[in-house]
């Protein structure tokens, strides 16, 4: 047997055209130790298709009957409530407050970490001190391998305290406007905390992507700032941030996937109410991966149907989010 | 050389670093205005503790050399002089909660440890007792137990990923690549609902052990995937052109040139894929839960784990259970940590991280 | 009122020594064959990259002192750079590719403009201040390229080999243009060229690197 490969590494660096020629057809002629040992590769690499597909295809046979029984109000309501036990009223799932405060808590954790994350890469990349470099680098690393529910204990504990005068502050100055505005003053567990403690987790991935495509900026218009008595600032704001600007906002897309999906943290420091808020320091939010974490351990069978549902719907988020965001951030390095 | 030079004038040329009057003077008036504005600042908007003076000094700092540089016209833009203090404050803020958590988790975490901690279960204390009895030797090994599982299962299937991209490098793979990317985006809690609703509902009808590890492995496949590609990668060509110049196979030149070539590297990407899912809490709650005691029955028991017991405790919300939470933690970021270390260690600059 | 350069330069792993002097208003120019340093020199005035040993002084201020450890930044120097390769800014168009260095030293918006369309027209560039460098020929970025430079009024004017990317015609232009606008300018300016003839035709004085001799 036979099997074909397409010899065009100069066709793929010069471009077909620049050469004129169409790359040549290669009869390769395998012994069959390597096409089996290609085969077994290429099975064990396309494991992970199996289980996207998998994901997908289980979460979707679960929870059709929530789709079938609630068609698209699962996405417009926010009611969740089990059947009474006697059978009094009946069930209603809906998501959309899950959803919305999925969205409020992951905007605001990105809208904290970005400009952050560009402090910080920016001052590792061109502002640190050599020697401090690495270390720093390694502690950002070390930062990121920090589990979830270590920071979910310290936001609950620590930041919480803090965080609920710094909301006071807001809603003191700030109260007039409706994003700042609070029904009750209760300023525990709301969007707002939630999101601060998530951008603290999100900051090292935006981080690091944005390092690397700020250490890619071309080193020559750096100098070429400087050659004509640009400040370090000029020639970061002329050349590298330009530069690294669709980088980073592959950057803060990935970051945005993360923090959808964050579970227990954001569990520990939201207060999960099943009602569409945009006021972030109300002590009202939600999350669809914390609904699921929250609501699985006392679910009736038919409840856990709504819940593998919404884990369908958060799988899909996700999976749009990092697909924009992957294509963005490859598209944005500078091919090696 | 044939430079065609004069002589150095004998003038003695000036040294712009060296602190003149003026300089000294923009110092002093910057530093006396921040000084004063910080204290208003502080007194008179409601920011308080160690924290509040932080953000208005570092506000003062830079609104008092925004108005001196207008003012003086010193040639430089604004932007120019606050830009540096900005990016570095920055820098200096983030740190705040990185020092705030480890230093709580230290301080707070070793007032629960004794010998004891380590050695003992807790089947028959509760996590509201004291201190000084109960442990988490079962979650310790619980939690060794799953991520091992986990390991064995992931690690070879990301290193096959990798290879494929890398050393097959066939039509598909940048398709492999991206479905490995698009493995990464997926959020921990939906990897356990998966494997909540095959292999729990469907085959062994009871929340177990095994289950937590093929959750787990889910989440630490692509982690190992990208980064033995990054491994492999750097494995130079002549290696392999060698080996296929002596008449080796693809098989042969892989396993034993290639492979060997990168055997530290690739030990470092699992080390990463293990200190990726090691603290991973949501999708053992949905799957090997917590059990009081160790178990070795991986298929009809529940387990318990370092991330699920601090959760159990942090949710039963008393003094003393926090005080568990607190130390459980501290031995579970040392170990996280600790593989971090030695993964970075191993394989010399942090290739893990893009 | 000189500049005067003695010591070793480097830029990564290469280094030599260099000594070097040159006046105001007159053009030195520095010969060499390829891999001499003569770009080298011009970095480490520039400041873009730091001296070894030796002593870097302009009108009697240090620039670089190793003995001492220091050196001032390429901003503080007054310098303007025409790079070999030009290394205009792809993303900005003509006008902000030479405001861009007058913006930086904090001058305001529109006395910079003012200045730029000054600068396009000395060196007969006023046409191209909408484009954008990717759409202009090799002696039109030339132009802009040492547009850019001069609109800054720089102390010392640096110029590496300003006539690689031109071709014949503008080649002759540019060897009368040159004398000109540095005569107007009364800056120091340095010129690396391979080229005798552009030397001998520009240059009032002439510093010439030997081949690096290997170790």
């Amino acid at each position: 047997m036979l099997d074909s490969w397409t010899s065009d590494a100069p066709a793929k660096l010069f471009g077909v055209s620049d050469i004129g020629v169409t790359p040549r057809q290669l009869k390769v002629s395998r012994g069959t130790s390597d096409k089996v040992f290609r085969g077994f590769i290429l099975a064990g690499a396309l494991f992970s298709l199996i289980v996207l597909a998998l994901i997908s295809g289980f979460l979707m046979y679960r929870g059709f009957g929530i789709f079938k029984d609630f068609g698209f109000s699962f996405f417009t309501s926010s009611k969740w409530e089990a059947a009474a036990d006697d059978g009094s009223a009946p069930a209603h799932f809906g998501v959309a407050a899950m959803l919305v405060g999925s969205f409020v808590v992951s905007v605001i954790a990105v809208a904290i970490a970005v400009p952050f994350a560009m402090a910080v890469s920016l001052f590792l990349e061109y502002y640190a001190p050599y020697s401090l470099r690495y270390v720093l680098t390694t502690i950002l690393d070390l930062v990121a391998s920090i589990p979830s529910v270590i920071w979910g204990i310290w936001g609950y504990t620590i930041l919480m305290p803090h965080a609920v005068g710094w909301s006071k502050t807001l809603n003191h100055w700030l109260g007039w406007f409706p994003l700042f505005d609070v029904p009750a003053p209760i300023f525990e567990r709301s969007p707002f905390i939630a999101g601060m403690l998530l951008a603290m987790m999100i900051l090292p991935i935006v981080t690091s992507v944005a390092r690397e495509v700020y250490s890619q900026a071309p080193r020559d218009q750096i100098d070429a700032a400087y050659g004509l008595g640009s400040s370090k600032w000029g020639a970061m704001r002329t050349v590298v941030l330009p530069f690294g600007k669709s980088g980073l906002i592959g950057g803060t897309m990935l970051g945005l996937g993360r923090a959808l999906g964050e579970t227990v943290a954001v569990y520990l420091v939201l207060n999960l109410v099943f009602k569409v808020n945009f006021h972030i320091l109300a002590s009202v939010g939600g999350n669809v991966a914390s609904l699921i974490a929250s609501r699985f351990g006392e679910a009736s069978p038919y409840e856990l149907k709504a819940l593998m549902a919404a884990g369908l719907v958060l799988f899909f988020m996700t999976l749009i989010v990092n697909f924009i965001a992957t294509t963005i951030v490859n598209r944005s390095k500078v091919p090696s | 050389m044939n430079a065609i030079a004069t002589e150095v004038t004998p003038v003695t040329p000036r040294k712009p670093w060296k602190n003149t009057r003026a300089t000294l003077k923009t110092a002093t008036i910057n530093g006396f205005f921040s000084a004063v504005l910080a204290t208003a600042l502080y007194t008179f908007t409601g920011l308080d503790g160690i924290l509040g003076w932080y953000v208005s000094f570092i506000i003062s700092v830079m609104v008092v050399m925004a108005i001196v540089s207008k003012v003086t016209g010193n040639g430089k833009s604004i932007a120019d002089q606050v830009a540096p203090v900005v990016i570095s404050a920055g820098f200096a803020t983030v740190m705040i909660p990185w020092i705030s958590l480890i230093g709580t988790v230290v301080q707070r975490g070793v007032k629960g440890i004794y010998t004891g901690f380590f050695t003992h279960d807790m089947l028959v204390n509760s996590m509201d007792e004291p201190l000084n009895v109960g442990g988490i030797s079962h979650a310790i090994i619980g939690t060794l137990i799953i991520v091992g599982i986990a390991t064995i299962i992931a690690a070879p299937l990301g290193i096959i990923a990798a290879l494929y991209i890398v050393e097959i490098n066939g039509k598909a793979a940048r398709f492999v690549r991206f479905l490995t990317q698009a493995m990464s985006g997926v959020p921990s809690i939906v990897a356990g609902l998966f494997i909540y609703s095959t292999v729990i509902i469907t085959v062994t009808h009871k929340n177990n052990a095994f289950a937590g590890s093929l959750a787990l492995a889910i989440l630490m496949l692509p982690t190992v995937a990208r980064t033995s590609e990054e491994v492999l990668k750097v494995v130079p060509r002549e290696i392999r052109d060698a080996s296929y110049a002596l008449g080796a196979t693809q098989v042969r030149t892989t396993l034993r040139v290639v492979l060997p070539t990168v055997r530290s590297g690739l030990i470092t990407a699992t080390i990463l894929g293990v200190a990726r899912v090691a603290g991973e809490t949501a999708p053992l709650l949905l799957t090997s839960q917590y059990f009081v005691r160790f178990t070795t029955n991986m298929f009809n028991s529940t387990m318990a784990s370092l991330p699920t017991y601090v959760f159990g405790a942090l949710r039963t919300g008393t003094e003393n259970s926090l005080a568990r939470a607190w130390s459980a933690s501290l031995v579970l970021i040392a170990i996280v940590v600790f593989l971090s270390v030695i993964a970075r260690l191993l394989g010399g600059r942090s290739t893990g991280r893009k | 009122m000189t500049l005067e350069l003695h010591g070793t330069v480097q830029r990564g792993e290469f280094h030599r020594e260099v000594r070097i002097s040159a006046q105001p208003g007159e053009v030195t120019a520095i010969l060499g064959v390829n891999g001499s340093g003569k770009s080298t020199v011009l970095h480490t005035i520039a400041g873009l990259s730091p001296l070894q040993t030796g002593l870097l002084t302009v009108d009697d201020v240090t620039w670089d002192a190793p003995a001492e450890s220091r050196w001032i930044t390429p901003e503080q120097r007054h310098c303007a750079v025409v790079f070999q390769d030009l290394r205009l800014f792809p993303h900005l168009d003509v006008l902000r590719n030479i405001t861009f260095g007058l913006r930086a030293s904090g001058i305001r918006r529109v006395a910079a403009i003012a200045r730029a369309h000054e600068a396009l027209a000395e060196v007969g560039a006023s046409a191209l201040v909408n484009r954008k460098p990717a759409n202009l020929s090799g002696g039109e970025r030339q132009r802009v390229a040492l547009a850019r430079a001069l609109v800054m009024k720089p102390r010392v004017l640096l110029l590496d080999e300003p006539f690689a990317s031109v071709d014949e015609d503008s080649h002759k232009a540019f060897r009368e243009l040159l004398p000109r606008i540095v005569e107007g300018l009364n800056a120091i300016t340095l010129m690396v060229t391979h080229d005798e003839t552009d030397a001998s035709a520009i240059a009032s004085r002439q510093v010439r690197l030997s081949p690096q001799e290997l170790p």
